[in-house]
């Protein structure tokens, strides 16, 4: 049944096996369970043993959330160090306040003062080096330096047995990315929360600080509903913004991230960035969901590169659109290409909210033909075949003595296939990803029927078979490489026995049919290595 | 059941006793489990791999010498009790861990190592006079700490890892140098594993 087989790979039912019992896992460690599917358990008549395994298990594990109960409770078993309240230096550490890539945050009370405070533990076993000591409390003088009201200031800093901390001003309330889960705020009420965010960033950057790691879990948002942007700099000093391991391979979600940041070019760390960050907030809070929503990183990164967001305006159609043009302009990806500042940003969103005319002018015709290259690269490649071909016709057509037989008929079916490919473009934007299998089936029929109308012999023009099959390969998808395979087959065999030449010696369509397979076949290896390939960069 | 628990409370009261080898047998018993959690509460902090057999070492050797202050009778007490020496050594562990790495050469001074140890006996005593009832639930997490170290040293990191410290997948799978898929099936062949070997070791 499940006896480790050499090369283990898992199959189907296993697969669907270890994702319940990974869900199962994730249930457990917030206390809840959750019931498996009947037929799993009938596949697997030893998952009962393997559920009581994992149960106990978790009665060894470190506890998911901390207790913040008096002494004595059951937290107390599990580590002092999680102990709370517990006396942390001049500071009653209270409760835990949340925690992320680099630290835990707590809220805590300074004994003499009697204030509370947020105080940050830096937990990461990097922080091992004098130089990054040296980094982390001269971005912490940096940041205790600024003043200003939408940014989180910074009273103290210290180490405490071996730990470095930061004492930062506590902000009651909850943060951007909690408020949006709570529920979506309205497109004014969105403007209106990044506006002040915006000139945060832009007051940051005149200091001569990039913050790095603008996000809506960075925002803090008080009782008032005055966002406070905090974690400013720490990214670079602790370098969780791009989570690089050695091989310089991005993991985590870059949701947030500009393009250049992603893909590892530290060098070009600069205000752009925070633009680009504060675009894909706005983004998400005039759209409800950010710039690439694709939920895997692989893919989120492929597209960050390569291709556009949906505009603003085709998700949420209530979006105006001088609010998308501001969001769109943020998420260039040239820096050289979004707003200067981020005072500029904020001056565009002020004028929006005033109904005044903003700044912005419209791109140019160049980069809007760029922006839609990038974002429909599949029907922008066929229409440009189109059109090629079109224009080759019509020279054909005017240079013939006499008007030719074909032109009409293979005009119209290339007109058909452009309003087809459009179409599917469309269906495709919508998330239907089966489009490209019909897609792909389309092109190979519908060349096929423009062969037919060809002058002959059209044995030359044989060779659009391994084209169409070299380029689906674009998409990226072994089965659409293997679909477009046999189209390209079953439509060249068709077509021969509709109108074989008679010249043609018998076994040609099977030397014809074999050459298409092997292209075929080493079309959809090559992918699927390139595939395996990226998802290990991408998965570590 | 396993007729384990019987047998740690058989030679908590013969090693109470005075029976020197029931002493030496019951902390040979609970190397495994001290060495698991240890582990586990050092790494869930430090997020690095780090070597906790001196931790281990240090919390058998208070252990032993704190023996008589141990009032319980029961092997859910017992462990409790050294899981809070091994607290309060963790603590310890982790700063002086740190400090370590940081000024590699200075030596870490002895004062504060005797002043701390007196502490933790100390502290010890006040809080064993009250048992608390949370502590006790776990009576048979002894025999899943030898189970745990009975497998591969793969799957004993793989359960390490994201069972114990609860680590994401991705997480596992980037500190194990493997790619996720691999690291998930690593996971489910080790607690296969683990479930036959908790098997073998309970009759029924």
């Amino acid at each position: 049944m499940t006896t480790p087989r050499p090369d283990d790979e898992p199959t189907s039912a296993e697969l669907e096996l270890l994702e319940w019992l990974d869900k199962y896992d994730d249930a457990l460690a917030r206390g809840e369970t959750i019931e498996f599917p009947s037929d799993l358990a009938k596949k697997f008549d030893k998952l009962p043993r393997w559920v009581q395994c994992l149960e106990r298990l978790g009665s060894l594990a470190i506890p998911q959330t901390i207790d913040s109960g008096a002494p004595g409770s059951s937290s107390r078993s599990s580590s002092s160090l999680t102990q709370l309240p517990r006396d942390f230096g001049a500071y009653e550490l209270l409760e835990e306040l949340g925690r992320g890539g680099m630290g835990v945050v707590y809220l805590g009370r300074h004994r003499k003062l009697d204030t509370h405070f947020a105080v940050k533990m830096i937990r990461t076993s990097e922080f091992a080096s004098e130089e990054e000591i040296r980094r982390f409390f001269q971005e912490a003088q940096a940041a205790s330096r600024l003043k200003h009201p939408n940014i989180v200031s910074v009273h103290d800093a210290g180490e405490l047995d071996g730990l470095p901390f930061l004492v930062m001003q506590y902000i009651r309330g909850e943060t951007l990315s909690e408020r949006t889960k709570r529920e979506p705020l309205d497109l004014d009420g969105a403007v209106r929360i990044l506006i002040p965010v915006a000139r945060a960033v832009d007051y940051l950057h005149s200091q001569g600080i990039i913050h790095r790691d603008v996000k809506p879990a960075n925002v803090l948002i008080d009782d008032d509903g005055v966002p406070h942007v905090t974690d400013f700099g720490l990214a670079k000093v602790f370098n969780v913004n791009q989570e690089q391991t050695a091989t310089g391979t991005v993991i985590g979600t870059p949701a947030y991230m500009a393009p250049e940041q992603a893909w590892g070019k530290t060098n070009t760390v600069c205000a752009a960035n925070d633009i680009y960050s504060l675009g894909a907030i706005l983004y998400e809070l005039i759209v409800g969901q950010t710039p690439f929503p694709e939920s895997n990183p692989l893919d989120q990164i492929l597209r960050l590169r390569d291709s556009e967001p949906r505009p603003p305006r085709r998700v949420n159609p209530l979006v105006p659109i001088e609010l998308e043009q501001i969001c769109l302009r943020c998420l260039e990806k040239q820096p050289g290409l979004r707003y200067e500042t981020a005072k500029d940003l904020a001056d565009d969103l002020e004028r929006f909210l005033h109904s005044e005319p903003i700044t912005l002018k419209p791109i140019g015709v160049w980069q809007r033909i760029r922006r839609w290259v990038r974002r429909e690269p599949a029907l922008v490649s066929h229409l440009a075949g189109f059109l090629t071909m079109a224009i080759i016709i019509e020279i054909r057509q005017i240079l013939a003595s006499q008007p030719r037989a074909s032109f009409y008929p293979v005009m119209v079916i290339l007109l058909t296939w452009s309003l087809l490919a459009t179409a599917m473009q469309k269906l495709l934007i919508r998330g239907k990803l089966w489009v490209r299998y019909v897609w792909v089936a389309m092109d190979a029929v519908l060349f096929t029927v423009a062969l037919n109308f060809a002058q002959p012999p059209i044995e030359s023009l044989l060779l659009g078979y391994p084209m169409l099959i070299a380029a689906c390969s674009l998409w990226y998808e072994p089965t659409v490489v293997l679909v477009m395979t046999i189209a390209s087959v079953v439509s060249y065999l068709t077509l021969f026995t509709l109108r074989g030449d008679s010249q043609t010696p018998v076994h040609y369509p099977f030397i014809v049919t074999g050459m298409l397979l092997v292209v075929g076949g080493i079309t959809f290896g090559l992918i699927r290595r390139i595939r395996k390939l990226l998802d290990l960069q991408a998965n570590g | 059941m396993s007729a384990q628990p019987s047998r740690i409370r058989q030679l908590i009261s013969d090693a109470r006793d005075g029976d020197a080898a029931a002493r030496d047998e019951l902390f040979q018993c609970c190397r495994n489990y001290v060495a698991v959690v240890a582990r586990t509460q050092v790494e869930s902090w430090m997020r690095t791999k780090v070597d906790a057999s001196d931790l281990v070492q240090q919390t058998l050797l208070d252990a032993h010498q704190g023996f008589e202050q141990f009032q319980g009778t029961e092997e859910g007490e017992w462990l409790a009790w050294l899981k809070q020496i091994l607290a309060h050594n963790t603590q310890d562990f982790i700063r002086r861990y740190r400090t370590a790495k940081r000024a590699v050469g200075k030596e870490v001074s002895g004062d504060r190592q005797t002043e701390s140890r007196a502490g933790i006996l100390e502290n010890l005593r006040e809080s064993i006079d009250s048992p608390s009832q949370a502590l006790m639930a776990h009576e048979r997490e002894l025999e899943l700490a030898d189970a745990i170290s009975r497998l591969s040293p793969d799957h004993q990191e793989v359960i390490h890892l994201r069972s114990l410290q609860r680590l994401s997948f991705n997480e596992v799978a980037e500190r194990m140098g493997r790619s996720r898929p691999a690291t998930q099936m690593l996971w489910f062949r080790a607690v296969e594993k683990l479930e036959e070997i908790l098997k073998e070791n309970s009759p029924e």
